[in-house]
């Protein structure tokens, strides 16, 4: 058999352009707290796709709650063509809040600009409420405070007031090609699809608010699912600065059970890196259906 | 749907040696492939196949005796103890254009070859009065890369392939082994415009592929091919389950034949992720062409070339 199947979200790579300025956000106004500060590594910096970044100032930080999954800051420069929202690949992580209207006043005036105002979504019927905003780095934050269980999903609940990530949301060219690819790869079956107004897709693309998209979901162990969305032609290719990681949300990293038997082509060398995220396990990134960069851990 | 890239034709291949001047000396004294230039892989050239220990490494490009630009690139690596042809997934062989099939086995003879034969001359399907079978042989050369010498009829009966204009002419089709047969092609289909479907045969023997594989005469399997412009196919091997991704050597390309190069009409227009960003790369054969490198559905490694 070849392939492993995808387990539980561990971290999300977000490029800054400064990073203090990113990492005093996160800790004032979603109460994450810093779990490894120090420099990238060059052959991490390979497995990102962006040896020009090996040095650069890197920050981990997670929910007050504790536990994953974890966000790392990389200071990267600004990619002049990078309009978060309007290329392929992870442009939202969705974060389980306790309180999604007490949080956007608190938002305001803050380097988390709200693109979204908080409302139930209309697929949920009162379930779920979310706002969005876009992070100092172009990242795109859906913040979800969940009223009760929506029949299907197994939702977290949160135990700090901005507490984990528990989707990680991409743009796909062809959703089905990429539902295919996870299929294929990982064993991991999609979810209903249905179509939804999507906040920050229509507004990237200066579509009207209420103009529907093809979503599907991939349920991940540990409360997470994978989004797909499918994204409107006009989408593009995301252009780095040449040599850096991907701006925005430039991987998303998933344990595995093994990194043997994976029909894959690796980006750089398998690697046991002692910080977080790694702790150690054997690490290792590649290109997904979408052109996502995706980083598989070795569960320890 | 958006513009995807116009894929093809077929710009040349990329094959990694330990020595590029020992495997090239068959392709010139015996093939007639002529080299054209060599040099040392410039950082650029390294960086764009995400593979920097090749930098500043010996490099030579060969072409065809008939002087068709579609060339055979050989890059020095550290070889991958233990590799061997046609058991991993990626690009695997080339087809190439020949004159005349069956007078090669004596040529190679006389010229006591270094090229290994796996295949001696042999009909491909069955021929009519009016349209001649193809004829095909294969080798392995020196750095177990597989060649098929495969002869066209010139009846015309083939329109859609190239006849050869020198004893050993250029690459027309390159085979790749792949996990999934339909995935790929479909892949192939998505992403690059005037890409389209060709042959497609399934339960069929691929004795080469059984043989280095070690399973037995009774495999068979499912190929088919997607035609590009230019008279360039691909043929797409759905391999046995469970074929893994090639090894390679630390920071370098795969071994074997290691990337295939394709024209593309832009860059801009590709939507697929590069491994670098694409750059222009200033030496033979692209001589400051704007160069990307993306990954295939099979982990083939496949460089396009702007223009």
């Amino acid at each position: 058999m070849s392939g492993s199947r995808l387990g539980a979200l561990v971290c999300a790579t977000v490029s800054t352009p400064d990073l203090r300025a990113s990492v005093a956000a996160y800790q004032r106004f979603l109460g994450y707290e810093p779990r490894h500060e120090g420099t990238l590594p060059g052959d991490v910096a390979n497995t990102l796709a962006g040896p020009a970044a090996t040095g650069a100032p890197v920050a981990v930080l997670g929910p007050a709650s504790g536990g994953t999954p974890a966000i790392r800051l990389i200071e990267t420069p600004n990619a002049p063509s990078f309009i978060p929202g309007r290329s392929f690949g992870w442009n939202a992580l969705e974060i389980v809040v306790q309180d999604v209207d007490a949080l956007q006043g608190e938002l305001a005036g803050s380097p988390f600009e709200v693109v979204g105002e908080a409302r139930d979504l209309d697929f949920a019927k009162g379930a779920l409420r979310a706002m969005q905003a876009r992070g100092p780095g172009g990242e795109i934050l859906v913040f979800t405070q969940i009223n009760r269980p929506v029949p299907g999903y197994d939702l977290p609940v949160a135990a700090s007031k901005v507490d984990r990530i528990f989707a990680a949301i991409q743009g796909c060219p062809e959703l089905d090609r990429t539902r295919e690819f996870f299929a294929n790869k990982f064993f991991a079956e999609a979810g209903p699809e249905f179509e939804t107004a999507i906040v920050t897709v229509n507004e990237a693309f200066g579509l009207d608010r209420p103009t529907k998209h093809r979503i599907t979901t991939i349920a991940l162990p540990g409360q997470g699912f994978i989004e797909l969305d499918q994204y409107p032609d006009e989408a593009v290719r995301r252009q780095p600065v040449p040599g850096y990681p991907m701006p925005g949300i430039a991987a998303v990293a998933f344990e595995v059970d093994s990194l043997d038997n994976f029909q894959l082509y690796w980006l750089g060398e398998i690697l046991s890196r002692a910080e977080p995220p790694y702790l150690g396990r054997r690490h290792v990134t590649f290109y997904g259906g979408s052109g996502e960069l995706i980083e598989l851990i070795e569960r320890g | 749907m958006a513009d995807n890239a116009i894929l093809g034709p077929i710009a040349g291949a990329t094959i990694t040696a330990d020595d590029v001047d020992r495997v090239a000396a068959p392709y010139v004294k015996d093939l007639g492939y002529v080299i054209g230039q060599r040099g040392t892989v410039s950082a650029e050239q390294a960086a764009v196949w995400g593979a920097p220990a090749h930098a500043g490494k010996p490099f030579l490009v060969m072409n065809p005796a008939s002087g068709d630009p579609c060339f055979i690139r050989l890059v020095q690596s550290v070889p991958v103890p233990g590799y061997k042809a046609m058991t991993t997934l990626g690009w695997h062989s080339l087809e190439i254009t020949v004159e005349s099939c069956d007078a090669i086995p004596p040529h190679l003879a006389k010229q006591k070859t270094q090229f290994r034969t796996v295949g001696d001359p042999h009909d491909l399907g069955v021929g009519t009065p009016s349209a001649k079978p193809i004829r095909a042989m294969q080798v392995v050369g020196l750095a177990e890369e597989v060649l098929y010498l495969t002869e066209i009829p010139t009846d015309g009966s083939k329109p859609h392939l190239p006849n050869a204009k020198s004893f050993i002419d250029r690459i027309f089709i390159v085979p790749l082994a792949a996990p999934n047969m339909d995935t790929t092609r479909d892949w192939y289909i998505s992403n690059f415009a005037e890409v389209k479907k060709g042959i497609e045969a399934r339960n069929i023997p691929m004795k080469l592929i059984a043989s280095a594989m070690g399973l037995g005469d009774s495999m068979r399997m499912a190929i088919c091919t997607v035609v590009m412009p230019g008279k360039s196919l691909i043929e797409i091997d759905d391999m046995p389950p469970g074929t893994k991704p090639r090894p390679r050597s630390k920071d370098s390309l795969p071994p074997g034949i290691a990337t295939i190069s394709f024209k593309v009409d832009s860059l801009d227009k590709v939507r697929l992720p590069f491994i670098a960003p694409p750059r222009a790369v200033r030496e033979a054969p692209y001589n400051g062409k704007r160069v990307g490198v993306v990954v295939g559905s099979a982990t083939e490694l496949i460089e396009l070339v702007e223009g």
